[in-house]
């Protein structure tokens, strides 16, 4: 565990980079010096990464509530605060310390050697808060408050503040289309003006717009106490030398408060402590976890592994295709219903809940998968699967009753109807009848023959699944 | 805070974002992200 920590900390900028490559890497932006129209867009990033940036896939999260915020249509934003929330509850900081391509700059530009290294301005007790004045002020008040004649308000941080817009998207796009250089004046002086002041300064001090300026950190660090990934102190083990905080460049004392909004989860203190007294709540996890196998494996193999193993592959990949085609179909589907007004409100509604349901099976489907793929040695595995997968296969027939009784409130949903309801969680059927006959002391099927009819439901499942992922792969293609 | 206490809020925050996505979806919001990440900002790149 010891080698795995020193890794993670000595790779993160290796990781960072990679995900910065992969965020924005439209490579044709970066030579037309226009940006990427594809319906990732859709989908927010969770680092503080402009739309604008001629490479970005994604939309920038700030970016985008600012544009809820502003327009003249939604003024409240449920969809990119609950994105927001959904990557804080999951992260917290931790994209700070690994998914955020400004974080990096900041981070890179620390490693410059320079006379004056210092982690903190002066009056850093103070100014840690404002941030959180940032993002009151210029994300929310000014962009929700303050609307032009068609009733807009205009994205005030941006405008005004953002230095990732400024470098990420603003200097290549000047550089690259001659059209945006002859409006340059005042505004753009102005924000590279900050991006400068931001850069300069972080040879100096350590993340400097991390720490007292950027709005989406501030959100962020709200999660770190309760998020999924969190950093756990040993009080056994932890000697309370300050290692900890000496190497934190945060600044935090960090076995006394491991989930300050302030950490973003470089995890330096964790190489650093002496004792390996600092370690994260999903490293435990996946400890006692593993453990558990540990001991499960020891105490009853099971001797049909094969097929456990080719049933839970079968289930992810069931599940994978069923939460793509939910998202890219069902979904798109609903709002291509509503906004065209091709349905009443009522089949809307009914459809929507057909969506949930269905994506909650295939949530389901992947996590049941997983489990059994990961306890495959396990006998009991199998019984428990498909206890499991018999309480899927009830969603799944909510899921008609709903399609149905969607169709009486509305009968022109029952073209979209039939594909998203029958046709996805289909293989879930089988699943159940399969994992009885893949157990040696739990048969459904008993005698010779069972043997051959297992591998013929099974194969019949697999053509099943892999058309419904065949399509879903085509779909995702077509954009 | 107790671990029960913290679980608790932590499903309940990743149920609520989840109803938040859905709710916002069926409103339209990813459209109107949609359309503002396509184009390019001017506010962004400084010169809006
Ligand atoms: S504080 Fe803001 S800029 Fe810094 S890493 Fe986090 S999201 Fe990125
Ligand atoms: S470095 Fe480890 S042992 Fe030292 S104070 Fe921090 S947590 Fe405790
Ligand atoms: S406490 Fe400091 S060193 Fe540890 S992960 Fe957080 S920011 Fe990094």
């Amino acid at each position: 565990m010891e080698k795995e920590r020193r890794w993670t900390e000595k790779y993160r900028h290796l990781l960072q980079a990679f995900y910065f490559a992969f965020t924005n890497g439209y490579a044709r932006g970066y030579t037309n010096g226009m940006i990427f129209t594809g319906k990732s867009k859709y989908l927010c990033v969770p680092g503080l990464n402009c739309y604008s940036c001629p490479g970005a896939i994604g939309a920038c999260p700030i970016g985008s509530l600012q544009a809820i915020l502003g327009s003249n249509t939604y003024r409240i934003s449920l969809y990119v605060s609950g994105m927001l929330a959904l990557f804080g509850v999951f992260f917290g900081r931790l994209v700070c310390g690994f998914l955020c391509p400004f974080g990096l700059v900041q981070d890179l530009l620390y490693k410059i050697p320079f006379p004056i290294k210092k982690k903190n301005l002066p009056a850093h007790n103070q100014l840690k808060y404002l941030r959180y004045v940032i993002l009151a002020v210029f994300v929310i008040l000014l962009t929700s408050l303050i609307h032009d004649v068609t009733g807009t308000g205009i994205p005030w941080f941006c405008e005004w503040i953002c230095p990732s817009g400024t470098l990420l998207a603003g200097v290549p796009l000047m550089i690259l289309n001659p059209e945006f250089r002859e409006a340059i004046g005042f505004q753009f002086f102005w924000k590279m003006g900050i991006l400068l002041v931001i850069m300069l300064g972080s040879v100096a001090y350590y993340r400097p717009f991390c720490k007292y300026l950027c709005p989406l950190g501030a959100i962020y660090g709200v999660f770190n106490p309760v998020s999924t990934y969190r950093l756990v102190i040993d009080k056994e083990k932890c000697v309370n030398c300050g290692s900890c905080q000496k190497a934190c460049l945060m600044d935090i004392r960090t076995n006394q408060t491991p989930n300050s909004p302030d950490c973003i989860r470089c995890l330096k203190c964790v190489s650093a402590c002496p004792t390996g007294a600092i370690d994260s709540s999903w490293n435990i996890a996946r400890s006692k976890f593993e453990s558990r196998l540990l001991s499960e494996e020891e105490n009853s193999p099971n001797p049909e592994v094969t097929k456990t193993t080719l049933l839970a592959i079968l289930t992810i990949i069931a599940g994978l295709a069923t939460m793509v085609s939910t998202f890219k179909y069902n979904l798109d589907g609903v709002l291509v219903y509503h906004f065209s007004g091709l349905t009443s409100g009522r089949g809307v509604l009914a459809y929507m809940l057909v969506t949930l349901f269905k994506g909650i099976v295939s949530f389901f489907m992947i996590i049941t998968g997983y489990k059994l793929f990961i306890n495959r040695n396990d006998e009991n595995a199998v019984h428990r699967f498909r206890e499991q997968t018999r309480m899927i296969l009830k969603f799944v027939i909510i899921i008609v009753i709903a399609g149905i009784a969607s169709l009486f409130a509305d009968l022109s949903l029952l073209s979209v109807m039939f594909n998203a309801i029958l046709i996805c969680p289909f293989p879930i059927i089988g699943l159940p009848l399969l994992a009885s006959a893949a157990s040696s002391t739990d048969k459904l099927v008993q005698g010779k023959g069972s043997a051959v009819l297992w591998w013929i439901v099974f194969v019949l499942l697999a053509v099943v699944t892999s058309y419904i992922a065949y399509i879903s792969t085509v779909i995702i293609l077509a954009g | 805070m107790s671990e029960k206490k913290r679980k608790t809020i932590t499903i309940s925050l990743i149920v609520l974002s989840l109803v938040m996505i859905v709710s916002g979806a069926v409103r339209g919001e990813p459209f109107a992200v949609f359309n503002k990440a396509i184009k390019v900002c001017m506010q962004c790149i400084g010169i809006g």
